[in-house]
Parts: structure tokens; C-alpha cells; sequence
């Protein structure tokens, strides 16, 4: 992972084939940090946890036996 | 929107693009079980508007464009989301929906900015007799 240190109101940019994304630190305190995103079209900004229950809420949704779910189904229908 | 082959991603498993949705328990039942062509892995869809009555979503320019539906009309968008079933309750995840452009045949499982859904939204599944 690359580290870089910023200081307020200091950006990374991240130079993408859609355009360049920007991430300003706007406020640090106490092991917080407010960052703001600019992003190009294209690109979708998410809180990596969120991005992550729904992987996970899709992996324990997974059927893998579709025979036994027709069954289930069937007497639930 | 019966039995489709539908190109796309759902999130977790971006290795796998090529779907079929087909019916699952029957053309009356709501469900839809979209089924990896590639690969033995299924979920169970299912359109929330029939769980939820006032669901509503914004599709972004860049997603409708991705889903070629600039040029299409509403008819050729289905909504679908993913259904975990469990013993006595099942789960929906109205935070991700799976936005399919029926015609062209393409989907994308989007998520949206709306808080108040929740990726795992219990309801109860009814008997139906007769």
C-alpha cells in the first residue's frame, strides 16, 4: 500500500482512464479524518464497509443447490 | 420477463458475466433465479416493488449509459433484487438493486445512496393454497 502524509486542505490525485479522482484531507482530529471526493463520471465513491455487507449479503445468498430450492419454493409458493 | 440471458456483474463476484434468469417456481411465483452460466452459483431475485410499496431508486447517468438505456424507454428496465432465504424469515437487499435492461440484455447490480435501505430488509414469505 502507498502511504502519503497530507496536511489540511492538501489533495491526492489518483489519474484514472475516466479522468482524474481527487481526495482532499478538509479536517483531522483526534483518529478522524473528513475527507472530500471529487470524482470523475464513472466512478462510484463508497464507504468500503457498505461496499463490503453487500458482498457479503450476496455470498450468503448464493444457492448452489437449485434443486433443493425448487423444492422449498415450491411448498412455500 | 421470463427466461433471459443477461450480461453483467454482481458485486462480490466481478469474475462471472454471463447470466440467465429464468423462472424458478413457476411463472406465477415472483421469484426469478439468475444463474451463472459459467459457473455453479444462482441467487434468487425478485422485483422489490413487490415487497416494498413505495421503492424507489434513481439510476445514475453513468450507470444508465453503462446499461446502454440512454436512448431506451422505461418498458426495457426491470429492477431486481437479491433474496436470501433463511428458515422462518427471508432477507432482501433493497441497498444493492440489480438494474437489467431487458432489451439490450445487459444488468448491473448498483447501490444506492438511500440510508433508510438496508442490504438485509427481513420479510416473511406466505403459503399459498389453491
Amino acid at each position: 500500500m502507498l502511504v502519503l502524509s497530507r496536511r489540511r486542505q492538501e489533495a491526492i490525485v489518483i489519474k484514472t482512464l475516466e479522468g482524474d479522482l481527487r481526495v482532499v484531507l478538509l479536517e483531522a482530529e483526534k483518529g478522524r479524518a473528513r475527507l472530500g471526493i471529487e470524482a470523475p463520471r464513472g466512478c462510484t465513491v463508497l464507504r468500503e464497509e457498505l461496499l463490503r455487507e453487500i458482498e457479503n449479503a450476496n455470498r450468503m445468498s448464493v444457492i448452489d443447490d437449485v434443486e433443493r430450492l425448487k423444492q422449498m419454493l415450491g411448498k412455500k409458493r | 420477463m421470463n427466461s433471459a440471458k443477461l450480461r453483467g456483474t454482481i458485486i462480490g463476484f466481478e469474475e462471472y458475466q454471463n447470466y440467465e434468469l429464468n423462472p424458478v417456481a413457476g411463472e406465477i411465483s415472483p421469484f426469478r433465479l439468475l444463474s451463472c452460466v459459467d459457473t455453479p452459483l444462482s441467487f434468487i431475485v425478485i422485483s422489490p416493488f413487490s415487497i416494498v410499496d413505495d421503492y424507489a431508486l434513481e439510476v445514475s447517468d453513468t450507470i444508465a449509459h453503462g446499461l446502454q438505456l440512454h436512448d431506451g424507454t422505461v418498458d426495457d428496465v426491470a429492477v431486481l433484487c437479491v433474496v436470501r432465504l433463511a428458515e422462518e424469515v427471508c432477507y432482501i437487499n433493497l441497498r444493492s438493486p440489480i438494474i437489467v435492461n431487458t432489451k439490450g440484455g445487459l444488468f448491473a447490480q448498483v447501490v444506492l445512496e438511500n440510508e433508510n435501505y438496508s442490504s438485509s430488509t427481513p420479510f416473511v414469505m406466505k403459503e399459498v393454497r389453491g
